[in-house]
């Protein structure tokens, strides 16, 4: 990112930097597939371990590879690992597999991973791409679970989770009766909303922080007037 | 199945923004101003019906004889750049005027998904040749429609009051969401 | 030797690609067109290569 760099907190470093709702890059997936919490999880999980080993390997490879077929490079590298990663959910989640669909195969053009070569991992070494990639997928995943919580719980009024192995039910909460449920949140409409809501509270938040920094600054501007205001006195007090 | 249905269901029903979710980062990114929609919609659609066609083309005459299907994904993806790559230089090679127009969007498509989305779509679908024809054509129409429909809506929010939190892409999805309903309304069309 | 045939077409595929980068890059750019830009203000997409490429043009002006 070229945005001066700042010390954050974790959190405050999700919402700001957040590769979704702030930089909008992955959405397609992420409005796609947030019906339910566990497709959630699944592309969440898919996406970190493509993002973190494609950034590990871009670093290795970044300094030997010729210039003229840098990009088609990354897109093989993170091909076959999307190639993967499909090949073993397929083996043993298929049925998240199947719901997830293209979407595995979509990675490959998913902005944030070739972003992220393109802006990080050709120019750093292995352990800050390996980090770099892992804070990028944990907070894609953050905003997928963001999505679908939101969306499974107005949609169909249940929290739920199953084991994507054996699609054995493992927790499920019903918190609104089936009275109030608003099935309109698992379709395209809802994702949509969702989405603006999420985003605008974003933005939101950014706007807050950056008035609040500008007032610092004021402030700090103002003290340091006052500061140079009294040492003129004492100055003149002095020579008097 | 009926040309004319398959057709309508991927410029309309199915549509790839509105209903697949597909291609939404070039959906966001210049739907600002009208001339820029359509100078995308149009090179969107050159690039998904030629790219797509010769992906068929490589799937069913190179990799199945072979017995390579689980390199699909490496081959499309590098015959999506490479030729994004051709089209580039024909057109600056011949068509200045044309280059004018679709010269900037053009690097931007390869990392378009719509793009990889077709040429998949038409393999997992198990389409002939004429039907990969007509879904080429059909989903990236469907694509342009949206763009087009989408950057007259968003010229005239340009000018409205919003909150400031919501200026820009979050007021935009919004707008998707109601355009969504709308094209919604079609599913019962076939 | 299913092996080896995949990894010589990924390979032509490459080259492929590296050729027509190239021969991309040393087609001139036609009159008039020198100076395109794109339309980026009012869009959200910060990470976007053209903007990227846009921004690094200023910089070098």
């Amino acid at each position: 990112m070229s945005e001066p760099v700042k010390k954050r907190g974790f959190w405050s470093e999700m919402i700001y930097n957040n590769p979704v709702f702030g930089l909008y890059l992955g959405i397609c997936s992420t409005l796609a597939i947030t019906t339910t919490l566990n497709n959630a999880i699944g592309m969440g999980v898919a996406v970190i371990v493509v993002l973190t080993i494609s950034n590990i390997v871009i670093s290795l490879i970044a300094p030997l590879t010729p210039d003229e077929i840098h990009i088609p490079v990354y897109i093989v590298v993170i091909a076959t690992l999307v190639t993967v990663v499909g090949m073993l959910m397929q083996a043993y989640t298929p049925e998240l597999y199947s719901t997830l669909g293209t979407f595995i195969d979509l990675i490959v053009v998913n902005c944030i991973i070739l972003g992220r070569a393109e802006a990080y991992a050709c120019s750093h070494n292995v352990a800050e791409s390996a980090k770099d990639g892992l804070m990028m997928g944990l907070s894609y995943t953050f905003s997928l679970l963001a999505m679908s919580l939101i969306r499974q719980l107005l949609g169909t009024g249940v929290i739920e989770l199953s084991n994507p192995m054996n699609n054995q039910v493992i927790f499920s909460l019903r918190l609104i009766p089936e009275a109030f449920e608003i099935p309109v949140f698992t379709t395209q409409t809802g994702a949509f909303l969702t989405f603006a809501v999420l985003s605008a509270l974003v933005a939101a938040y950014k706007l807050n922080d950056e008035k609040k920094e500008k007032a610092a600054a004021k402030a700090k501007a103002d003290a340091a007037k006052l500061a140079a205001a009294n040492a003129a006195k004492a100055k003149v007090k002095e020579a008097a | 199945m009926n040309l004319l249905t398959l057709f309508l269901s991927a410029l309309l029903i199915n549509n790839v923004i509105l209903s697949k979710f597909i291609g939404m980062c070039p959906f966001m990114g210049v739907s600002t101003k009208l001339s820029s929609a359509v100078g995308m919609g149009v090179a969107v659609i050159f690039v998904i019906f030629g790219a797509s066609v010769l992906s068929w083309a490589l799937y069913y005459y190179c990799l199945v004889p072979l017995g390579l299907e689980y390199m699909k994904l490496i081959c499309f993806i590098l015959l999506i750049a490479a030729f994004v790559q051709f089209v580039e230089m024909f057109i600056k090679k011949n068509s200045p005027s044309l280059y004018k127009s679709l010269g900037i969007y053009l690097p931007l498509i390869t990392t378009n998904c719509a793009v990889l989305y077709v040429a998949l779509d038409n393999i997992s679908q198990g389409y002939n040749f004429i039907e990969t024809l007509v879904n080429s054509i059909a989903v990236p129409a469907g694509f342009m429609l949206v763009l087009v429909i989408f950057a007259t809506i968003r010229e005239r929010l340009a000018g409205s009051d919003t909150p400031e939190a919501w200026k820009g892409n979050p007021i935009a999805f919004v707008v998707a969401a109601i355009m969504a309903i709308a094209f919604s309304a079609f599913a019962g069309l076939v | 030797m299913n092996v080896i045939v995949a990894i010589l077409i990924a390979a032509a595929l490459l080259g492929l690609n590296a050729w027509l980068y190239v021969a991309n890059k040393n087609t001139p750019v036609p009159e008039g067109c020198e100076s395109l830009k794109p339309d980026c203000a009012g869009c959200g997409i910060t990470d976007c290569a053209v903007r990227i490429r846009q921004n690094d043009r200023e910089e070098n002006e």
